[in-house]
């Protein structure tokens, strides 16, 4: 019995070392998770460029700014205040002190010469710095007319978000809306473009006929939009470069709501006929129509998912209006909302991870996003009126426009442009000339 | 005085006159006594402390919230303490002792020992080297903008003038000469924490870094210092989160784990993280968060991390690793 004993607790103690051996190994790493960080912009320092004439540090001065709004716009960087910055960069080839941004908690440094070439165009040559790390992270050179040198600044600001974020950036990119004036009931709306920040407004139509829904086309240089130029609603595509107009497709009774294929070469547009809507497509190069719906209802707002292979869009098929999708080729449609209230204006992020829509319920509007699927459901804001979104090409940042009631005696109530993050944070207006509805974000220009 | 009266009185009354009616008096007197000597000695001491308590002092205390792990490994003493005098070690072997070089004329604050080379990346716009201090030997790099690379082909028709196709900057060229590491700027520094030092002693390196590499010579197996436990690794974990900027709103975010191997240095200054998955860096979203990661060692309020400098055999190797799958 006491020897049994005995065995029984060196078979313990065996096991025991045996269990302490294995579970610390002599030369074992000693590993770490990191599940939580912060989340707050990113403090980056952008000192004016360097240049030797009195122009070129103005441009650099100029390039600075436009970069620093930028960024700040995004909501996912922190420009600090110049005042703070210890070392004067003048030289942008030469290592930066880091130790002097380190002491003022800049993650990032940017700088940068601006030159003015023998044939007079800009040379602009900039580095962003890893400051802690001390590394240089990018470094480009490029060279333009001297007009052109808020593209170059657009340009540095996507380089420097898609290298910090890993996204790619959406600055170099311009929007085209429906610019409002005049009283209400002789609302001039005219169509307009301009740089994604505000700058470089123009206008491209004259306000004699009434316009709506712009559309950029993946290429850039076209938009569809609305017209009433000759009586009826009816789609038309305009040229940019050479500000031709031509009607998409001569199709009886009314078309509206038109949007481009992702490849640009087909337009989907709504048509209404004998009080129904249907959907079509409409092929640019062949301008032959395909049905797509055959229903009872009203369909519309069509929009393409990114790879062209789905239209999500809106119908009262099943009694109230609600967003479907189904194939680009027309065919069976499957509801995806099922949320109390109405659904419309679709629309299918580039990145193709979610759907931006407008949503009506117990008398508000609200812009939300869905997955393809419809779970998911998030809504970002809610006024009296706000509608249409349009997605940044990056997929994380929404625009449309607002409208807040106007008073008794008309005064108020006019729309503007806003845009806001996929977070539901960072709402900001977008500057315009005038009053401005239905924006539409061009892809990036590059 | 009256009290004393009353409770005089009540003990004649109770007791019962013809049960030894003598003994009862002395009791009396006592009981009476005692109890004057309570009633006078609470007025004395006792009852201010009574019923005024003491005011409540408002002292912040600075607490830090730590998860506990679920478990905790004690450790027992260490039998083979190393000598106090024991001869201190060269502080790291990639770091030879030389003499201190002269100061640099242009006052730059101590950057941290940590120019670890950067990681190996495919594409050819490498990020130059660090240079934490000569600025003597600084020469302004030339920049050769290499024959144009144009990151995209141009396309036809511009709605606007477009700017010629960028050129990738040829990177802030990498001197032959120039160190990875200044022997002489650690010496510097390694001088100036043994003046600070209340013992001058023509030992510079200071008491962490001597106790710390005495200690994989002289502890074979199991002592104290040979396990960390789970609250020590959390207080690591916490510094890092504290320092670690997560990119927001990346794209599936929950696959985006980045291991980053950490060499740190005896007091605690990160010498050097490298990003363990070199192939993904292709991957900008990869590489962005990578980076952020990697910067989390790099942030000020992360130079030095704070670890129990008995351990530094176990954490100066670290492997961490970075997932914000939890956060967006």
């Amino acid at each position: 019995m006491k020897k049994n004993g005995f065995i029984l607790a060196g078979a313990l103690i065996a096991a025991l070392a045996t269990l302490l051996h294995a579970g610390a190994p002599a030369r074992a790493e000693l590993r770490i998770d990191i599940t939580r960080g912060k989340i707050e912009p990113v403090p980056i320092a952008i000192p004016a460029l360097a240049g030797s004439a009195a122009n070129e540090t103005q441009a650099g001065q100029d390039l600075a700014g436009v970069v620093s709004a930028d960024l700040e716009r995004s909501g996912l960087f922190r420009p600090l205040d110049p005042r703070s910055f210890i070392q004067n960069v003048s030289v942008a080839d030469v290592q930066p002190r880091f130790g002097d941004w380190r002491q003022i908690n800049a993650q990032a440094l940017v700088t940068g010469t601006v030159k003015t070439q023998g044939d007079g165009r800009l040379r602009v040559e900039f580095r962003l710095w890893d400051v802690f790390a001390e590394q240089q992270l990018s470094g480009y050179g490029y060279t333009t007319t001297q007009q052109n040198w808020r593209r170059i600044a657009h340009i540095i600001a996507d380089e420097i978000y898609k290298r910090i974020t890993g996204e790619e950036g959406y600055f170099d990119t311009r929007i085209v809306y429906v610019s409002e004036s005049g009283p209400p009931d002789k609302r001039v709306k005219r169509l307009a473009l301009m740089d994604q920040d505000g700058a470089n407004n123009r206008y491209l139509t004259d306000g004699r006929t009434l316009v709506l829904t712009p559309r950029f086309s993946p290429t850039a240089q076209e938009i569809t939009y609305l017209s009433y130029a000759k009586g009826s609603p009816r789609v038309y595509l305009f040229n940019i470069d050479t500000g031709q107009q031509e009607i998409v497709g001569d199709f009886p009774g009314m078309t509206f709501a038109p949007r481009f294929s992702p490849d640009g070469n087909r337009v989907v547009l709504s048509r209404a006929e004998n009080g129904v809507s249907n959907l079509f497509s409409l092929d640019l190069r062949t301008r032959r129509p395909t049905r797509l719906t055959d229903s009872q209802a009203i369909d519309t707002s069509p929009s393409f998912a990114p790879d062209g292979s789905k239209i999500v869009f809106n119908s009262d098929r099943g009694g109230s209006q609600q967003l479907y999708i189904m194939s680009a080729d027309g065919g069976e449609a499957r509801r995806i909302s099922f949320g109390s209230g109405k659904y419309g204006t679709p629309v299918w992020s580039p990145r193709g991870d979610l759907i931006a829509f407008t949503k009506i319920e117990g008398g508000s509007f609200f812009i939300g996003v869905m997955r393809p699927d419809g779970s998911g459901e998030r809504l970002l804001t809610r006024d009296f009126l706000v509608e249409g979104p349009t997605w940044a090409p990056n997929g994380r940042v929404l625009m449309y426009f607002r409208q807040s009631p106007s008073d008794s005696r008309g005064h108020g109530g006019s729309p503007r442009l806003y845009s806001i993050d996929l977070t539901g944070s960072n709402q900001r207006e977008v500057t315009t000339p005038m009053d401005a509805s239905d924006p539409a974000w061009s892809p990036l220009l590059r | 005085m009256s009290v004393a009266t009353a409770v005089s009185g009540l003990t004649e009354e109770t007791v019962a006159p013809d049960e030894m009616p003598d003994a009862v008096v002395p009791r009396g007197i006592a009981l009476s006594a005692a109890l004057h000597l309570v009633l006078g000695s609470l007025f004395i001491f006792g009852l201010p402390r009574l019923f005024t308590p003491p005011p409540l002092e408002d002292m912040p205390v600075a607490v830090e919230l730590v998860t506990i792990a679920p478990e905790t490994r004690a450790t027992r003493p260490n039998p083979n303490q190393p000598r106090p005098n024991a001869k201190p070690e060269v502080p790291t072997a990639d770091a030879p002792v030389t003499k201190p070089e002269p100061e640099p004329p242009v006052p730059t604050p101590v950057p941290p020992p940590s120019a670890e080379a950067p990681p190996p990346t495919p594409e050819p716009p490498k990020p130059p080297e660090p240079k934490p201090a000569a600025p003597p030997v600084l020469k302004p790099p030339e920049p050769k903008p290499e024959p144009p690379k144009p990151s995209e082909k141009a396309e036809a028709p511009r709605p606007r003038e477009k700017p010629e196709p960028p050129q990738q900057m040829a990177k802030n060229e990498p001197k032959a000469e120039q160190k990875k590491y200044d022997p002489g700027q650690f010496e510097t520094l390694l001088k100036n924490l043994a003046a600070q030092s209340t013992v001058p002693s023509p030992d510079p390196p200071p008491q962490r870094p001597r106790v710390a590499s005495a200690r994989p010579s002289s502890q074979p197996r199991a002592p104290l210092g040979s396990q960390i436990t789970a609250s020590e690794v959390d207080l690591v974990r916490q510094q890092i989160a504290r320092c670690w900027n997560v990119p927001a709103g990346a794209r599936d975010a929950k696959d985006l784990v980045v291991e980053v191997r950490v060499a740190v240095d005896p007091d605690g200054t990160v010498r050097q993280a490298t990003i363990v998955d070199q192939g993904r860096l292709s991957d900008p979203f990869y590489r962005a968060a990578a980076e952020s990661a990697r910067r989390a060692f790099f942030n000020p309020l992360c130079r030095p991390l704070h670890l129990p400098p008995d351990k530094y055999a176990i954490w100066k190797d670290l492997v961490v690793d970075f997932s914000p799958k939890d956060i967006l």
